[in-house]
């Protein structure tokens, strides 16, 4: 004859799994009707972060800003993590400078050209207005030799890393692993679980900049080409002065930026100096131009009427296109670009 | 590693696993090493060394406590012993949290002298939770001193107490007396313990990434404007509510987080906040806000400067002093002491006042509204960037002139300071008899309803707000 005690065990084992059932049943209805809702909702789209796997470009894409993770691409690249230094090593295009080359050349229109001319690019940029410092130490490192670099002079050549660039120079394994893994969990967070769970709070209409923009958007980048996907970045739809008025690079720049180019030489690269436009430019493009001439490197930067960036510092989508099919096209024409790419 | 963190999901998985297959007793110490490993690897995944600081702590009081605990020691050197691991406690403390803010109060005390002094600035990060351990490994030595509890002789059990990671970073903090003995308890895996444990944290990560985190981002957006002059009374109050809901969604939410995480292990840890904002007195606040720092001032502090058996002009002394020293604990900033003497003159007045005793009904109400109004009020500086600006939102409160809320997003507002709001009102019909505390069904449905808007709706940041004390 069973005990009353192992009676009331049975009872509350059963009421036990009963309670797992509710919990699990409830949260079925709750992410059925959500995704019922962010689905048939108009409103509603931007509650679906994305990208998915369907809505990438082909190729391997990793999580670089967004749902907790900053700028993972300085780890990537400097510590070599997964594919994207070798490409950056096969690469025979190799642009540097801030975020600002990163959003200014979209990956589609640089992925047509290389195309066209048969040749292997990577976008060495990195966030946080990184200067010459954190992409020196990757090419010495890695030993990259491209035919050509392009750097964005726009205050490049400073000799100062970001604090977050100074961070990944002296971070220890413990740091590197840390960041490692908030990273890939983020993008299987994203990729995967987003898929099904929307994120509903930014749709709520706060008149707060910061939800929209921290939110939603996310940065994707490839390994393949190290170039940027934003996604559902904010577009403020800011004007572009096209003349890139705006104050000049300082003096102490150039012999920084003429110790690279000699540093890129020696390598047996050659440096062409950019100048990507911004609402409100840290340096104008006639600065950059004196610059180029004065440490006797070719300058390509279109003048363009009516860029639009999404934001204070880069452009937007359209603008991004725009820029960067006049860029290359201005870029072909010039005498080291045919040389090197017959 | 913070809880709101993959590293964190990580860690916890691996550590459940071994819950789930190591042992049978769990007492095993393959067991106990998991849990020991897991709890130094949650600390040094912060800033490697600082596993050091920690591990400092451990053995001096360890040393101390089994020195203290020897029978036969003069009474002497066994104050020496325990001055000797104060003085070790506190100097970590000191110097890792309190080195530069004496450094610049020197510097401005200098400069209002006109005397122009230039001390250097020590750019280190604060070790996470030092202010919680510490208060917590010198409680034992204390207690052993005090021979209220004996001396522990197993180095890598006592390890565990003070490093045991749920509660490592913001406690509660938990008294050698209540944890120790759990240490060697058989616990095995209980479903509805285990269950318990899982709702715990549920809830807590609701609260934070939900509630506390979308409030942060609210906050951050109009501070700045509460504290221009001339702005609305209505704002000011905003911000000071808000704030304080953020602030207790934020602490609760890791402390049920670190009760929850405990049960998932075997442990229970004492609860740390039971609606303090029902609280009718300073007196009762103290009570039901962080309640083991409440009670740990209380017993170690409060008690040993002579408690309230020295007359009255000594007890009240003692709690601004007590009062004024709680605030320092929290940070190394003029803003904290502000907080903590306003409490401290609040109890002292209250005490003075006897309004901590039975009163009538009018009164009780009246002296709940303001108890509560000052404590909202006192929160301003506990998050104000200096006084300057928390006395300026306290200034632009108190003149009750115009709403100023502009574009404040009042309903997102009110959504998301409800469930505190439900937490306290159920606190309240559950201590009156008028309702019961959930039951398990209950729970099952709302750790769905919480388990959903933490994936759907988490908030930007993600630092708790206790993690930098």
């Amino acid at each position: 004859m069973p005990s009353s005690t192992s009676s009331s065990r049975r009872f509350t084992r059963a009421g036990n799994g009963l309670a797992i059932a509710l919990f699990a049943a409830a949260f079925t209805a709750l992410a059925v009707a959500g995704e019922t809702l962010a689905r048939t909702t108009p409103t509603l789209q931007y509650a679906h972060p994305g990208p998915s796997r369907e809505q990438r470009p082909a190729g391997h894409w990793y999580i670089d800003h967004g749902l907790g993770v900053n700028s993972f691409s300085h780890r990537v690249l400097y510590h070599g993590l997964g594919s994207s230094i070798d490409n950056a090593r096969a690469a025979e295009l190799v642009v540097l400078g801030s975020s600002k080359v990163l959003c200014g050349l979209p990956y589609d229109t640089l992925d047509a050209f290389a195309a066209e001319h048969d040749l292997r690019y990577f976008n060495l940029g990195l966030g946080f207005g990184e200067s010459n410092v954190l992409p020196e130490a990757i090419i010495r490192k890695f030993d990259l030799r491209p035919k050509l670099f392009v750097a964005n002079a726009d205050w490049f050549f400073t000799d100062q890393p970001s604090s977050y660039g100074a961070t990944i120079l002296t971070d220890g394994w413990v740091e590197d692993s840390r960041e490692r893994v908030e990273a890939r969990g983020a993008f299987f967070y994203r990729e995967r679980l987003q898929s099904f769970l929307p994120h509903f709070l930014p749709t709520i209409p706060i008149p707060i900049r910061r939800w929209d923009e921290e939110r939603v958007s996310a940065f994707l980048r490839s390994a393949d080409t190290g170039s940027w996907l934003p996604w559902n970045a904010l577009d403020r739809g800011l004007p572009v002065d096209a003349a890139a008025r705006g104050p000049a690079l300082p003096p102490w720049q150039t012999p920084i930026a003429r110790r690279v180019k000699e540093f890129l030489e020696s390598r047996g690269s050659a440096l062409v100096l950019t100048h990507v436009p911004s609402p409100f430019p840290t340096c104008s493009r006639a600065s950059a131009r004196a610059l180029a001439e004065e440490i006797g490197v070719p300058f390509v930067a279109p003048e363009l009427e009516g860029l639009v960036a999404m934001d204070d510092l880069h452009l937007n989508d359209v603008g991004a296109h725009r820029f960067a099919e006049a860029f290359l096209a201005e870029l072909e024409s010039t005498p080291v670009f045919r040389e090197l790419f017959p | 590693m913070s809880f709101v963190s993959f590293s964190f999901l990580w860690l916890l998985a691996g550590t459940v696993l071994y819950r789930l297959t190591l042992g049978r007793r769990k007492t095993e110490t393959g067991y106990l090493a998991v849990l020991l490993g897991s709890s130094l690897l949650f600390y040094l995944w912060h800033v490697p060394s600082y596993v050091l600081i920690i591990i400092s702590s451990i053995c001096v009081d360890y040393l101390a406590g089994l020195y203290l605990g020897q029978p036969g020691r003069s009474e002497s050197s066994r104050r020496f012993v325990l001055t000797l691991s104060l003085v070790v406690n506190l100097g970590l403390l000191f110097v890792f949290k309190y080195t530069n803010f004496f450094l610049g109060e020197l510097t401005s005390l200098a400069a209002a002298m006109g005397m122009e002094l230039s001390l250097p600035t020590l750019h280190w990060v604060l070790p996470m939770g030092i202010s919680f351990y510490t208060f917590q490994s010198m409680s034992y030595t204390i207690d052993v001193y005090r021979r209220v509890l004996p001396a522990y002789e197993n180095l890598w059990k006592f390890a565990l107490f003070v490093s045991f990671f749920p509660q490592l970073m913001a406690g509660p903090i938990v008294r050698a007396k209540e944890f120790l003995y759990q240490i060697d308890r058989v616990r095995r895996v209980h479903a509805r313990v285990f269950l318990e444990g899982l709702y715990l944290i549920v809830r807590g990560y609701f609260l934070k990434m939900v509630v506390a985190d979308n409030l942060g981002v609210v906050l951050e957006s109009h501070w700045a404007r509460a504290a221009e002059e001339g702005a609305g009374s209505g704002l000011a109050w905003a911000m000071a509510i808000l704030f304080g809901m953020r602030i207790f969604c934020d602490f609760a939410g890791y402390s049920s987080v670190a009760r929850g995480l405990a049960y998932l292990f075997g442990f229970r840890l004492p609860i740390n906040f039971n609606s303090p904002y029902l609280s009718a007195t300073f007196k009762e606040f103290w009570g039901r806000w962080h309640i083991s720092l409440g009670r740990w001032l209380r017993d170690y502090l409060y008690i040993s400067l002579g408690g309230n058996r020295r007359g009255e002009a000594r007890t009240m002394l003692n709690l601004f002093l007590v009062m004024f020293l709680g605030g320092i604990w929290h940070g190394a900033a003029m803003t904290f002491l502000v907080w903590g003497v306003i409490h401290g003159v609040a109890l002292g007045v209250e005490r003075l006042l006897k309004l901590h005793e039975r009163k009538s009904r009018l009164v009780s109400v009246l002296w709940y509204v303001l108890t509560q109004a000052v404590v909202m009020l006192a929160w301003v500086f506990f998050a104000a960037a200096d006084n300057a600006q928390g006395a300026q939102i306290v200034g632009n409160a108190l003149s009750f002139q115009g709403l100023g809320l502009g574009r404040l997003p009042v309903a997102t507002c009110a959504l998301l300071i409800l469930p505190p709001l439900l937490i306290h009102v159920r606190t309240w019909l559950v201590e009156r008899e008028l309702l019961r505390a959930p039951g398990r069904y209950e729970k099952a449905l709302l750790a769905a309803v919480m388990l959903y808007g933490t994936l759907t709706a988490f908030g930007v940041n993600n630092a708790f707000i206790y993690f930098q004390f």
